[in-house]
């Protein structure tokens, strides 16, 4: 798994390449953490790049998304498309989380 | 099942897990299975690899050890004609039935919200939802049958 960032506003756009699975998902957990002590409280994944996602990867996400509401944030989504997009919807996920199709709309938010 | 079938039975590790995905994917490919069957196949493959190793001994087998005796997993492959691929997943722990119905609890905590959801209870959903599965219980092993191709229904 990749990690690039790019700050927008109030926002934190962290783009992720490569997969999410039980043997990667901690690399996510640790890169989470980090904007989050940093003070980052607005993040924004775009998966455009991200290949692959099963339930190890569902478990790290719930448990940033509950942090960053913790500390009065949020955690937002762009770019889901082919499998990715359907674990989401199967999951039930694509109702829990706001789920944007482009980076823009996750950004044209209050 | 096939006798004719390609097999691969490894210790009950998740270092293992690549390699069964690997053989997996080259069978996928072989039988010309598409792209999004594939993707469903790999998600489900790990889905089921990873119960395994959590629950169907009584320890998970440490990387790098073999375990007792007999906690193995296995995969064996047959194709089913242009497209089409099937799958039989084994494990030799005690009788589980990936598919029976779930807790009524894991449908409720799908529609919690962010505050009162757990985790937990994903990966048997996606099994269920994205292959066409059938389980039996056959000499002492669980044997989940897996097919992917056309007739996989969409989610």
């Amino acid at each position: 798994m990749e990690f690039t960032n790019e700050k927008c506003g109030a926002f934190l756009v962290l783009v992720i390449s490569g997969r999410m699975d039980t043997l990667t998902a901690r690399e996510f957990d640790a890169e989470a953490d980090k904007w989050i002590k940093a003070g980052e409280k607005r993040l924004v994944l775009d998966l455009a790049q991200l290949a692959y996602i099963s339930s190890a990867g569902l478990r790290s996400i719930l448990a940033a998304a509950k942090q960053l509401k913790a500390v009065g944030g949020d955690l937002a989504f762009c770019g889901l498309s082919g499998l990715v997009a359907e674990v989401f919807t199967v999951s039930g996920f694509a109702k829990l989380l706001p789920v944007f199709a482009t980076r823009e709309e996750a950004l044209a938010r209050a | 099942m096939s006798a004719t079938g390609r097999t691969l039975r490894l210790p009950a590790s998740l270092e293992n897990l690549e390699k069964f995905r690997e053989f997996a994917l080259a069978e996928a490919h072989s039988a010309g299975l598409s792209d999004t069957a594939t993707g469903r196949l790999e998600l489900v493959l790990e889905e089921v690899l990873v119960n395994i190793v959590n629950y169907a001994y009584a320890k998970p087998v440490a990387p790098g050890q073999e375990g007792p005796d007999g906690a193995r997993m296995e995969i064996e492959c047959a194709q089913e004609g242009p497209g089409r691929v099937r799958f039989a997943i084994r494990d030799w722990g005690p009788a589980f039935d990936p598919l029976a119905p779930e807790a009524p609890g894991l449908e409720a905590n799908r529609e919690a919200d962010l505050d009162d959801r757990a985790p937990g209870g994903l990966g048997l959903l996606l099994l269920r939802t994205l292959s066409d599965a059938e389980y039996r219980r056959e000499a002492g092993a669980n044997v989940l049958t897996l097919r992917f191709g056309d007739e996989t229904p969409r989610a």
